[in-house]
């Protein structure tokens, strides 16, 4: 008997200027079936993606080889209009909301319910008036088959981040006829409770014969909900099989194609005491919106690796941005004794702390520049490094810049064609190698990490950690090290902050149960417990 | 808004610009020397003139493409269309080419032209995306080399056109001014004395904001509808009627203007009743404000026409202003276009131009054609830019051939942010408004300057002067509020999470627009 799929794609191959980026991967869904798509950063499952939704960008780069059926219908996506009509719906990694609009205006966008009138029967469908209270109702139902009640009137800039998901997948449910949803990386922004939502939401949805192609990089959730699993590896198919038929490392190994053992604990706790404080917040607040900091007492001992953790919102992004002086703070912080004259970046940049920052692609990096200036741009500017000094005026010592990049890239293994390449053109674990590399040229005594793994793959995931911990392990560097994923503060961390409502909630070792972190991360104060 | 106070304030907060104009226009006019019924006429005259043109920038506002400075090439279109109209009226000596008829046929014939033009502009300013306003603006120069190209040499060696009139005497290109046999054509079709059209407006005003105010009374009721409306409609019928009666009415007639008035102070009495029914809820300040004000304007005018003051200076003064005619069916004009404007926004069409105006990688992604909305937007400014500069030329009553489109764009962006508005926000009211507290300042402020400096020259120089750094704060000030907002916004948000929030800008943009303008 043959096996009923909703979507088939077979033997797709894809060159991005004689440059083979896909080579016949097949993909095959069935209805109601949860697939997930696994693959590091460059694997091809964007590009993947491009095809199946008939993205320009495929278009004006020749086209694509291979077939598409949809319900055993072989079918040619040249529009994202196409994939539409034919019921595949995409719930996109970066927000397809527009933040100014009402909930009920972004779930009906294009294709808002309208009523004919006096002018639009004269002059053409397009001046047909918005049906509004139609709208709102469709709003509602959708809503609430991804089980959030959300008032259709809020502006999306209102909402939560974890609410706009959910707005997102409604929108596509909404949508007539949708069969197939993929997910592109839902939970890359969200925190673990709005994580477990969605995918009890994604559950639902399937019940409801729904077909979902789920794209992750938490190889937890793919064990936890996916049915089959397709892994592409550099382009090719190198896995596709029921997910009972594997686990979280098989999956991994799979991914990278060689063992990944990041789990095992590093932590030093008992090398460090109270004798020797590097760094001492007092009363430490930071105004940063959504992240914000509330009096806050911490000691930092010189040359541990310091992990701070919680859930998003609760202020972890808080302190180290505020710190930095990028948000205003208040408060003192105490650095080798003397207060830090907060607020005033260049200055604290001076005194040796340095800031890899959790959004690269704004503060981190300058996208358009090369590799090396990126590099030593903060060394230039704050160290007067990498410069030949004359009296009035410096030039760029373009050979030491050089030399230095060459290094870089060779000691963290960063992907380019050269250290001419632009940043921006970079894989985002790529880049982060770079921010590292930045931060460094700056030869500094504290490293505040935010996010460091955030949204990239497996492997430079865990040489950015690995080099972290060589760096302070070896070299003596104190990291504040802030994260969103627990398993990554307890693999290299030497104490653990977890903060809940922009106050410590507690400070645990990273051999602690995980029931003591989750307590910690509901705001359940150690005393109290 | 729960507390007065509060919204009083942020309200001041939000239009410090505009408030500082009134100021500067107030402290202008005793300067000048000028006298209000002189300065009531020209503002008037130019709220006629110029409203077209500036309310013609507010769809490309919407679609996110900025202020369009490329309006100059619809000027041109009407420019070229005025040209032929009046070398076929001295041609053919028919009458059918001036006055009214006139007016008409060279609209029929911009109508095509400007949107070609308007297509052309908007195909360019698809290829600038994130620029357009310096692109438009270098456009509309470059147009302007165009133009001349055609006007100058085009005529007279490919398109040969006899006329002493137009042509300059060697027989190739056109002079540099010439008269229009369409002038005056709309603002001559109906007119009315202040003393007529003041109240007859300021009715209307009244009838509209108490019959918002009214429509709680009706509610739940099955016409609910039509019985808010009906007294709008009823006192419009009566105060229309009495205004078609003729320049000096039958004494009949008077008794639809008095039914008129009591229709509104029945509508007005009726809002009284309403507040105290059920106080303040759902009832905004500035309808009850409004309804105010334009009471005590209508009270005004009664007054005034019986007012009987002692010295012969005012009474003339008083009978000056009384008497200043009133271009109604220019403003009729202006008042569709403005309901087209309201009308479109909600629209399919409407909707996505407002998409494209928020995230243009957002509108792609939802399938809209975003290049084409972008240039369904250009072209409608451009066509209504021509019907503006047409307008415009028809109450100038003269072209000045290679000169006439040169500050048009220049001159109509910066009425728009005089009114408040800014390269991502404009409703029609901030046109409206900014037109006429600008052109006030206008008027006054050289003559003002002139007379403290005692100098005269001076005033050219003045007025460029205001123009151009009317333009610059306003880009400046929107810059820092914006950045501000950003700062503040995202900080109180979580403060004031839990109380109706105050400072959101992106709502406003979208409800206000909505609204009718």
């Amino acid at each position: 008997m043959e096996e009923h799929y909703v979507l088939q794609m077979k033997n797709i191959g894809k060159e991005y200027s004689g440059n083979p980026v896909l080579k016949g991967i097949d993909l095959n869904v069935k209805p109601g079936e949860i697939h997930a798509l696994l693959g590091e950063n460059g694997a091809g499952k964007s590009t993947l993606m491009n095809i199946l939704f008939g993205m320009p960008v495929i278009q004006n780069t020749g086209g694509y080889t291979g077939e598409i059926l949809v319900e055993g219908k072989p079918v040619r996506i040249l529009s994202p209009g196409d994939a539409m009509d034919l019921g595949i719906g995409m719930v996109h990694q970066e927000f397809m909301l527009i933040p100014g609009f009402t909930v009920y205006e972004n779930l009906k966008l294009n294709r808002e319910l309208t009523k004919a009138n006096a002018v639009s029967r004269v002059i053409g469908k397009g001046y047909e008036s918005l049906d509004l209270p139609a709208m709102r109702k469709d709003t509602k139902e959708a809503l609430e088959k991804v089980g959030m009640a959300l008032d259709t009137e809020e502006t999306v800039s209102e909402l939560p981040v974890g609410h706009m998901q959910f707005l997102e997948i409604a929108r596509e449910i909404d949508k007539k006829g949708v069969r197939l949803l993929v997910f592109d990386e839902p939970t890359a922004v969200l925190n673990e409770t709005e994580a477990s939502g969605l995918l009890a939401s994604m559950k639902r949805l399937a019940s409801m014969g729904i077909a979902i192609i789920f794209i992750t990089h938490r190889l937890q959730e793919v064990i936890d909900v996916c049915d089959t699993v397709t892994i592409l590896r550099d382009g090719s198919l190198v896995a596709n099989h029921p997910v009972s038929e594997t686990d979280a490392a098989g999956l991994a190994e799979s991914m990278v194609g060689r063992s990944v053992s990041y789990g095992d604990i590093s932590g030093r706790e008992e090398a460090f005491d109270d004798s020797d404080i590097l760094l001492e917040f007092q009363d430490f607040s930071v105004d940063m919106p959504g992240e914000r900091v509330r009096n806050l007492n911490l000691k930092v001992r010189r040359g541990e690796i310091i992990g701070i953790g919680g859930l998003a919102g609760q202020g972890k992004l808080g302190i180290p941005n505020g710190v930095m002086g990028l948000y205003p703070a208040r408060g003192t912080v105490l650095y080798e004794g003397k207060p830090l004259p907060l607020n005033q970046t260049k200055k604290i940049l001076e005194q040796g702390i340095s800031f890899l920052s959790e959004d690269r692609k704004k503060i981190g990096l300058n996208l358009k520049e090369s590799i090396e200036d990126n590099m030593v741009f903060s060394a230039m500017q704050i160290k007067g490094e990498y410069l030949y000094h004359f009296r009035l005026f410096s030039f760029r010592n373009n050979k030491k810049i050089r030399k230095f990049a060459e290094e870089m890239i060779q000691e963290f293994d960063i992907r380019c064609v050269g250290p001419g390449q632009p940043a921006g053109s970079l894989s985002g674990g790529n880049q982060q190698k770079v921010c590292l590399a930045k931060a460094l040229a700056l030869n500094p005594r504290v490293l505040f990490v935010s996010e460091p793994t955030r949204g990239i793959d497996i492997g430079a995931k865990k040489l950015v950690l690995d080099k972290l911990k060589e760096l302070s392990h070896e070299q003596g560097l104190t990291i504040v090290l802030v994260s969103s994923e627990l398993q990554e503060l307890r693999s290299v961390c030497d104490r653990i902050v977890i903060v809940c409502g922009g106050e410590i909630a507690n400070i645990l070792s990273p051999r602690e149960d995980d029931a003591k972190f989750g307590l910690a991360m509901a705001g359940v104060k150690e005393e109290r417990v | 808004m729960k507390n007065k106070g509060k919204g009083m304030g942020a309200f001041l907060k939000q239009n410090i610009a505009a408030f500082i104009f009134i100021l500067i226009a107030l402290i202008c006019f005793p300067l000048s020397g000028m006298k209000l019924s002189y300065v009531v006429q020209q503002v008037l005259l130019r709220l006629g003139q110029n409203s077209f043109l500036v309310l013609a920038l507010i769809i490309p506002i919407i679609a996110g493409m900025g202020l369009n400075f490329s309006i100059t090439v619809g000027a041109m279109a009407a420019q070229i269309a005025i040209f032929f109209v009046t070398d076929w009226a001295y041609q053919t000596g028919n009458g059918v080419f001036t006055g009214f008829t006139g007016f008409l046929i060279a609209l029929v014939m911009l109508l095509p032209l400007s949107v070609l033009f308007g297509f052309l502009a908007g195909k360019l300013l698809n290829k600038t995306k994130g620029q357009e306003m310096i692109a438009g603006m270098i456009l509309g120069f470059f147009a302007t080399g165009i133009y001349m190209f055609f006007f100058l040499i085009i005529i007279g060696t490919v398109i040969h056109i006899d006329n002493p009139f137009l042509i300059i005497s060697g027989g190739v290109g056109v002079k540099n001014t010439f008269d229009i046999t369409i002038s005056s054509a709309l603002d001559n079709l109906f007119n009315r004395k202040l003393a007529v059209a003041g109240p007859y407006i300021l009715c209307l005003f009244t009838l509209s904001f108490t019959g918002k105010i009214n429509r709680r009374l009706f509610s739940g009721k099955k016409q609910e509808k039509l019985l808010s409306r009906l007294l709008f409609l009823l006192g419009a019928l009566f105060l229309s009627i009495f205004l078609f009666s003729g320049e000096r009415p039958a004494d009949v007639m008077y008794v639809f203007w008095y039914l008129g008035l009591g229709v509104t102070l029945l509508s007005a009495v009726l809002s009284f009743v309403r507040i105290v029914k059920f106080k303040m809820e759902g009832v905004r300040g500035r309808e009850v404000v409004g309804a105010f004000l334009c009471l005590a304007g209508i009270a005004l005018f009664q007054a005034l026409e019986y007012v009987n003051p002692g010295s012969k200076a005012v009474l003339d003064e008083i009978k000056a202003f009384l008497n200043v005619r009133v271009p109604l069916s220019t403003y009729l004009a202006i008042l569709l276009l403005c309901l087209f404007n309201t009308f479109l926004l909600k629209t399919k069409i409407g909707q996505d131009l407002r998409t494209v105006g928020q995230s243009m990688s957002v509108a792609t992604a939802s399938g809209i054609n975003v290049n084409r909305v972008r240039i369904y937007a250009i072209v409608l400014s451009t066509l209504f830019a021509g019907i503006g500069q047409l307008i415009y030329l028809q109450c100038i009553g003269s072209v000045q051939t290679y000169a006439a489109h040169n500050n048009i764009a220049l001159y109509s962006v910066a009425a728009l942010l005089v009114g408040g508005a800014s390269i991502t926000k404009a409703t029609n009211k901030q046109a409206l408004f900014g037109i006429v507290i600008f052109h006030t300042i206008l008027i006054l402020l050289p003559q003002a300057v002139g007379s403290v400096f005692e100098d005269a020259q001076n005033s050219e120089y003045f007025r460029a002067f205001m123009l151009y750094s009317v333009i610059c704060f306003s880009l400046i000030s929107y810059a820092v509020t914006t950045r501000k907002k950003r700062r503040l916004g995202a900080g109180e948000e979580l403060s004031e999470k839990a109380g109706v929030s105050e400072g959101e800008p992106a709502r406003e943009i979208t409800s206000e627009e909505r609204e009718e303008l």
